[in-house]
């Protein structure tokens, strides 16, 4: 019995144990459970990164994210973070960039994303937040995923793996789905060469087919096929790629005319399906029978080729000079188009950080005015001290200059230095080429804090890749990672910087200045004649012209400036110089654009100088002058925020060689536009 | 209304305001504060400040020293040693009782320390104000820094009193007493305790920091929670010891 009971007893301890070390487990439970993220109920998240799933180092590529919701509707932010830098040296560095998301029940949604990965030694992150959660997240290794080489897109319904052997050696084939390019130009910045199937092109979507022409504009090369299967051709998404004319099919024997091209005899069996089109404008590169079967057309800076035939089908891909066949069509490749003058980014921020609205107040005046406060007091405690009969009011007195002191210090010295504390500033590069094709424009977007600030920068539109610069103290961008996103075409930039700290940041796109530029050489000299149409005015314009620089003048809104510069002039002159350049500028102005321009503009010469001595090219000449208003405005948030502009334009404009308008020299004609 | 703690020409109060020795005490505190300011004045561009990423130690020079000064002084005028310091004026003094001993503390002594506080930073708070300019600091910021230097120099003002109520004036356990609570509040506790460490919550407001030091209790809410309770104890032992009757009239504790 008392066995019985003993036992009893040692299985009610025991079951107390364990009841408590389950509460005690609960407890822990419920500490924990807060900490890790909660993972909302039946959501779901897919990706494809890149083109077939590998991405090139060091430049922008697509992602795609697709997100599934079985659960109850969700609202919140899709977030893909990419970091880069090293521990070792303190420079890690997230970039953010951000969708808006909004899955009711059963919703499945895709969001499509340009990121640039400049390193594979730190996880990409994809997460959802909602209401200050992350309700879902996931991280991708990226090593095994990247690639060094540009990639060779073939995008198609047929296309043959046999067909990547064939193509030229220094790239990565891949055959990745349409329906995954990118829906921004700059998310085929991995990209050397797209081989397209007419009907790929349909199965592109406005934003994609928009994309990919504007790739194309930029610089890029799209190889576009033909065959049987043509209507996609007559598609909006082929017209905004290229615009081409289809007449119909006609169906040669052979392409003997392939074998100047691709250096082989033809050999394939058969007949060949050819589309019979003309292209305005393009240039023919081959032909059968009068029947066009290469064509190229520049668009932009970039190009477009097109095949009648179906290079992915036989008869051509059984031909023996396939190979040499696609190392000539990538020879048609254009070449990147020449530079901008090359102006340094980090001495540009140097001169943008030097010039700052806000300053210490002087130090001879507040030196002076905490000596005289000092002084007073010294004056009234010695009163004090001495005095009998007024020492009431003088100890009433006392507290009262700490307080108008201490208002004077306040209103003087704290408001003005923290009302300054936030600015900004930009540098604008804007390169106009010869041939009217669009101006390519790169600014530099320098944000500054004395205090804590969180900066948004809205662009007027989208389609400007922005990449973060690097800054001097590279362990502090840690906390300052931006968040990059885009909604109703318009991209933001939301950046948080600390006290006394700044970031910069690097964007590019592509604008339509308006200005109308020419010049001649004849006996009499060179004439220059500047049209503006538009309603900014134009600064300071100087010709670069054969290794010397020359001044222009201002062209006003509506208005046209010619100047002529006689033979004997150019002959004789060695054109302006350092000392000239400091000669002619302005005395220091008060205001802060003032100072900034002047400050960039002294440094951005003295570049221009040197580059122009070093190159003299007697076949063109080249306008630099500063605009007065912005190509690609942006707002920028806090409103309280000062900031200023500096903005280049370097203008390529051809000689002509007719004998033109009588020499005046070095006189400026202004005639009204 | 009792405030002899102004003008008290008998020699009964701790710290008369406007009494000689704490003018020139007061006027000492500011020629100080104002050659820190100096030192510590940010002598290259904004600019330069800017593009390296530093933060001008402006800020952190003055309230710092700030802190100091006004917790030592506060240290002395509670201890009852504010006043000359020659042997005589030692013995004289030893036999007096203050009205700080005799009245109720929370009505007439506390009010004196808190308000002859307030007096000295009053006088120093132009300087402040140019020092906190300089480095940008928040309105936020500026007004928990000096409400750290007004709750740092009551506390060392309140320490100094009770070691006085105990221990008396210039004894010299008593001088060890207080200057090791100084050590200890100042030093010590960035170690042991650093939310409520002064210096320390100068420093995160001056860097930014969240204020985790002491995760327990954590920033500028950990800062106030530990300073006003000891404040509170202080308050506690002072009240119970001058109900006990005066430590002047026992001869000094």
């Amino acid at each position: 019995m008392n066995a019985n009971q003993g036992g009893e007893g040692r299985e009610l301890g025991q079951r107390r144990r364990r009841g408590r070390l389950f509460f005690i487990l609960l407890c822990f439970l419920s500490l924990w459970l807060p900490a890790s993220p909660a993972r909302a109920a039946g959501l779901g998240l897919e990706y494809f990164l890149g083109f077939d799933g590998r991405f090139r180092l060091g430049a922008w590529t697509p992602l795609r994210v697709v997100l599934e919701n079985r659960g109850v509707p969700l609202r919140g932010v899709l977030e893909v973070v990419v970091t880069t830098g090293s521990e070792y040296y303190q420079n890690v560095h997230a970039a953010t960039y951000a969708a808006p998301v909004d899955l009711p029940t059963q919703a499945r949604k895709g969001y499509t994303f340009a990121v640039h990965i400049a390193s594979f030694s730190h996880p990409l992150v994809m997460r959802v937040v909602s209401d200050g959660r992350v309700v879902l997240r996931q991280a991708l290794n990226l090593r095994p995923y990247y690639v060094t080489a540009p990639f060779f897109l073939v995008l198609g319904e047929r296309i043959s793996p046999d067909l990547f052997g064939q193509l030229p050696a220094g790239g990565v084939p891949a055959a990745p789905s349409p329906r995954l390019l990118p829906v921004a130009w700059y998310g085929f910045e991995g990209v050397e060469m797209v081989l397209l199937e007419p009907g790929a092109l349909t199965a592109l979507t406005p934003d994609q087919a928009a994309a990919l022409a504007e790739w194309v504009r930029a610089g890029g090369f799209v190889v576009l096929s033909g065959g049987w299967r043509y209507e996609p051709l007559l598609s909006p998404q082929a017209r905004r790629l290229l615009p081409i004319s289809v007449q119909g099919i006609a169906r040669p024997s052979a392409l003997k005319g392939l074998e100047a091209f691709g250096g082989r005899p033809w050999s394939g069996p058969g007949p060949v399906p050819v589309v019979q089109a003309s292209i305005q404008g393009a240039e023919l590169l081959a032909f059968e029978n009068g029947l066009p079967l290469i064509l190229q057309k520049d668009v932009g800076y970039g190009r477009v080729v097109f095949l009648a035939f179906d290079p992915f089908s036989p008869p051509f891909s059984r031909w023996a000079g396939q190979r040499s066949f696609w190392e000539r069509v990538y020879g048609l490749k254009p070449a990147a188009p020449p530079g901008p003058i090359p102006l340094p980014a980090e001495a540009l921020e140097q001169e943008m950080l030097a010039e700052l609205p806000a300053g210490f107040p002087s130090f001879v005046w507040t030196l002076s005015f905490l000596a005289a406060y000092v002084a007073l007091v010294g004056v009234m405690l010695h009163r004090l001290e001495h005095t009998r009969t007024s020492k009431r009011t003088l100890a009433l007195a006392l507290p009262l200059a700490a307080v108008v002191s201490s208002a004077l210090s306040l209103g003087l010295l704290y408001i003005p230095q923290v009302s300054h504390g936030r600015s900004f500033s930009r540098f604008v590069h804007v390169r106009v080429p010869a041939d009217g094709r669009p101006a390519r424009l790169e600014t530099i977007l320098g944000l500054y804090a004395v205090r804590p600030t969180f900066y948004r920068i809205r662009l007027a539109g989208a389609g400007s890749p922005v990449l973060s610069l690097g800054a001097t103290r590279a362990a502090d961008l840690a906390r300052q990672d931006e968040v990059l996103s885009e909604e109703n075409g318009r991209q933001t930039i939301e950046v948080r910087l600390p006290s006394w700290s700044h970031r910069f940041f690097h964007l590019q796109g592509f604008v339509d200045l308006g200005l109308k530029a020419e010049a001649r050489l004849d006996e009499a000299g060179l004439e220059v004649a500047v049209d503006n149409p538009t309603s900014q005015g134009v600064r300071g314009v100087r010709i670069a012209y054969d290794g010397r620089l020359f001044d222009f003048g201002d062209v006003p809104p509506g208005r046209r400036l010619v100047r002529r510069l006689d033979r004997a002039r150019l002959l004789a002159e060695s054109g302006l110089d350092l000392a000239e350049l400091k000669r002619v500028e302005e005395s220091p102005p008060a205001d802060f654009e003032g100072r900034l321009r002047q400050r960039i503009e002294r440094r951005v010469f003295e570049i221009i100088l040197s580059v122009v001595k070093s190159r003299a090219r007697p076949e063109a000449i080249t306008l630099f002058g500063w605009l007065d208003s912005d190509p690609l405005s942006l707002e920028v948030h806090p409103g309280d925020a000062v900031g200023g502009a500096v903005r280049l334009f370097e203008w390529d404009v051809p000689l002509q060689g007719s004998g033109g308008g009588s020499a005046e020299g070095g006189r400026g004609a202004d005639d009204a536009g | 209304m009792r405030a002899e703690y102004l003008f008290d020409a008998g020699g009964r109060s701790l710290a008369p305001f406007f009494s000689r020795t704490m003018l020139s005490l007061a006027f000492n505190c500011v020629f100080i504060l104002s050659l820190i300011f100096l030192l510590f004045w940010p002598y290259r561009e904004l600019s330069a400040y800017v593009a390296g990423q530093q933060t001008p130690l402006s800020f952190l020079g003055v309230f710092t020293a700030a802190a100091l000064i006004n917790g030592y002084v506060g240290l002395l005028c509670g201890a009852n040693e504010a006043h000359p310091r020659d042997y005589f004026s030692r013995m004289d003094r030893k036999s007096v009782v203050t009205f700080e001993e005799e009245r109720g503390f929370l009505t007439y002594g506390l009010v004196g320390f808190a308000l002859h506080t307030l007096f000295l930073l009053g006088l120093q708070l132009p300087l402040l104000l140019a020092a906190a300019a300089l480095t940008g600091v928040s309105w936020v910021d500026l007004i928990r820094a000096l409400s750290i230097l007004f709750i740092t120099a009551l506390l060392c003002r309140l320490a100094g009193f009770l070691s006085y109520l105990h221990l008396g004036a210039w004894t010299r356990f008593g001088y060890v007493t207080t200057r090791t609570f100084f050590l200890v509040f100042i030093l010590a506790t960035g170690l042991l305790l650093p939310a409520a460490n002064p210096v320390l919550e100068l420093y995160a407001i001056y860097e930014e920091l969240p204020m985790t030091f002491a995760p327990p209790l954590g920033g500028y809410a950990g800062f106030l929670l530990v300073t006003l309770a000891a404040m509170l104890a202080l308050i506690l032992a002072v009240q119970t010891r001058i109900r006990r009757g005066p430590a002047g009239l026992r001869g000094g504790g």
